[in-house]
């Protein structure tokens, strides 16, 4: 067990390293001079303020000794600071984490609670009404945009339905309860999809291992009651559901910047829209780079807990 | 086992004679796509979304384009079916017409993502060894990224146009193609048939085009139709945060954000191009239900 987490946190070392080196060719994928971009419109055309510039941050120097000094920096926490907004993109993160992470944990509590109960049921009663709709309505929920639904959403709220306090962004340490009240929404619609997914997952996988010979055992044998079963069936089913999990959590996280935009939190997702409008490379570098190893870290948090669940791996 | 059937078939009239039919299993595979109802709903639709394309510009009863100022914000009339926007363009003519930018992008980029795929993937998977674990490495590097935010970066370092985004959605999407298509490749890599022609001298290239293409194409379809319905999606999208198709070229996702500023007035403007949407995809996921029950190699040998 503890040597497949080292053997996993080691392979995560290569793959950050690729993601970082992704990111960081950002800067020279843009189609023109970088410190053209970066001194913007007073003092363009001048050679000395050019100079003044590459010799600061260092861009004489050639592209990989660029990315090792950036890394350097990365690694300690310091993602630079932004030209356009003079302030530290660290700082900035994590001023606006607390409404992801917020979103986040809410989407993944919907997917769980409704997702994985809706299916689990949905194949217990196979073939009926109840089963009929519920896969009506995930290969519809899979197919709804989400910044679709959340458009629609807010003008469902704001015309018709007077919810407007719901809408309004209130940060956590002026008012806890309306902001968990304003969350809600945001968290549901950026589930959506994962939620429909998880749903159909969780009844096909639920249905499987109800035509696995250990059930019918189990039930020969006399076990107590169907919740005795409901046990073993849920944790068995529910395994190639934790893998599609952590993929997901990667749609979710990508379904920031358009959730953001809709419903106007101020998150790290519109951080980084703002800063591509803006051509504040260093913000978009960071912010990305951020939201990568967050993506990379609980890819392989999800990797251990399947592990956990699984008996069958063994490294 | 094989699977037989047999049926009458008329010589001529009046006699009958009972012919047996072989069935193979690319034969078996179709007949249960035909009879998957729900299936057969999505391909429906999917063929309608394709003479949208193709023939729209003579169903649509305004030019995409037309500004007509006095119209702008109706509502649904009989003069514009499904409203106008704030330049008075019909809505109706403008969601037939974001039909085509749908379609080029996401048809062009699953193209792009199909044959980088497979080549990137039957490289991978046949040549084996130290070829393998750095395409490996490299493609778990674009899988540490979510789509869309590589779509989004790529896009805003490279200039949003209809054609690199979908050079982009594809070169992206490839991955996941050339992952499927590798772990595709190991399997029928070990079959005895591949050693037997491999006996007999065949060069390495018309067996990774000869033997093993043919047997990998069943997920290759799968995810191709799952791919279309994503690609509809990010294009939209990005589109919607002004970061795809650039007006005044109609794409859904950009009328919806077009919408989201008059959404007081002119609520209508932002429900019918993500109704397109939700049809596009919806066609695309059915298909690809069917596809992937039809193909599943399980169900063929029960």
């Amino acid at each position: 067990m503890v040597k497949y987490i080292l053997y996993r946190l080691l392979t995560l070392i290569p793959v950050l390293l690729g993601v970082s080196f992704l990111v960081f060719s950002l800067f020279w994928i843009v189609p023109g001079d970088v410190v053209d971009i970066m001194i913007g419109d007073e003092a363009f055309g001048d050679p000395k303020a050019e100079e003044v510039l590459r010799k600061t941050w260092h861009l004489d120097k050639p592209f990989y000794i660029q990315y090792v000094m950036w890394l350097g920096r990365a690694v300690r926490g310091d993602l630079g600071v932004s030209f356009v907004s003079g302030h530290e993109v660290t700082a900035t993160i994590l001023d606006r984490i607390p409404v992801n992470i917020q979103m986040i944990s809410i989407a993944m509590f919907l997917v769980v609670i409704i997702g994985i109960t809706v299916g689990v049921v949905s194949a217990y009663r196979q073939f009926s009404l109840f089963d009929h709709i519920v896969r009506f309505l995930t290969t519809l929920g899979y197919s709804v945009p989400n910044f679709w639904a959340a458009t629609i959403t807010v003008l469902l709220g704001s015309v018709y339905f007077r919810w407007l306090p719901i809408l309004e962004y209130v940060p956590f340490s002026e008012n806890p309860l309306a902001n968990i009240k304003c969350m809600l929404l945001p968290g549901f619609v950026l589930a959506l999809s994962t939620i429909a997914l998880i749903a159909r997952m969780s009844r096909s996988t639920a249905l499987d291992t109800l035509r696995q010979d250990y059930v019918r055992t189990a039930r020969a044998k006399g076990a107590s009651e169907d919740v005795v079963l409901f046990i073993h069936v849920l944790k068995n089913s529910l395994i190639p559901v934790v893998t599609i999990l952590g993929f997901q959590v990667g749609v979710m996280i990508g379904g920031f910047v358009l959730t953001e935009q809709v419903f106007v939190l101020p998150g790290v997702g519109s951080m980084i829209l703002m800063a591509i409008q803006e051509r504040d490379l260093i913000t978009v570098t960071g912010g990305i780079l951020f939201l990568s190893v967050v993506f990379v870290v609980l890819n392989l948090v999800v990797d251990i807990i399947y592990c956990f669940l699984d008996p069958r791996i063994r490294y | 086992m094989e699977a037989v059937l047999k049926h009458k078939k008329s010589v001529k009239p009046g006699v009958e004679e009972e012919k047996e039919e072989i069935l193979s299993p690319a034969k078996l595979s179709w007949r249960s796509f035909k009879r998957d109802k729900i299936g057969m709903i999505g391909t429906v639709m999917v063929v309608m979304l394709l003479g949208a394309t193709l023939f729209g510009n003579y169903f649509a009863p305004y030019d995409p384009l037309q500004m007509i100022y006095e119209d702008a914000f109706q509502a649904p009339s009989s003069k514009h079916y499904l409203g106008a926007d704030r330049f008075g363009r019909d809505q109706l003519s403008r969601v037939i017409a974001g039909t085509r930018t749908s379609m080029i992008v996401c048809f062009g980029a699953v193209a792009i993502a199909t044959i980088l795929g497979i080549i990137i993937g039957m490289i991978s998977g046949y040549f084996g060894g130290g070829i393998d674990s750095v395409i490996m490495r490299l493609l778990d590097v674009i899988f540490a990224f979510p789509t869309i935010l590589l779509a989004l970066t790529a896009v805003a370092a490279f200039g949003p146009n209809l054609l690199n985004l979908l050079i982009i959605i594809g070169v992206i999407y490839s991955a996941r193609f050339a992952r499927i298509i590798r772990g595709s490749v190991l399997s029928v890599k070990e079959k005895d048939f591949i050693e037997g022609v491999r006996s007999v001298g065949a060069r390495d290239t018309s067996i990774m085009s000869k033997f093993i293409l043919p047997n990998v194409l069943s997920p290759i379809i799968v995810q191709a139709t799952f791919s279309l319905s994503h690609a509809i999606m990010t294009e939209a999208g990005l589109s919607f945060l002004g970061l795809g198709t650039q007006p005044p070229t109609p794409s859904w996702g950009g009328m919806l954000n077009e919408a989201r500023e008059f959404m007081e007035l002119a609520p209508w403007l932002a429900v019918f191009p993500g109704l397109a949407i939700i049809f596009a995809v919806l066609g695309f996921n059915l298909m690809g239900d069917a596809l992937r029950d039809a193909l599943d190699p399980r169900l063929s040998q029960r």
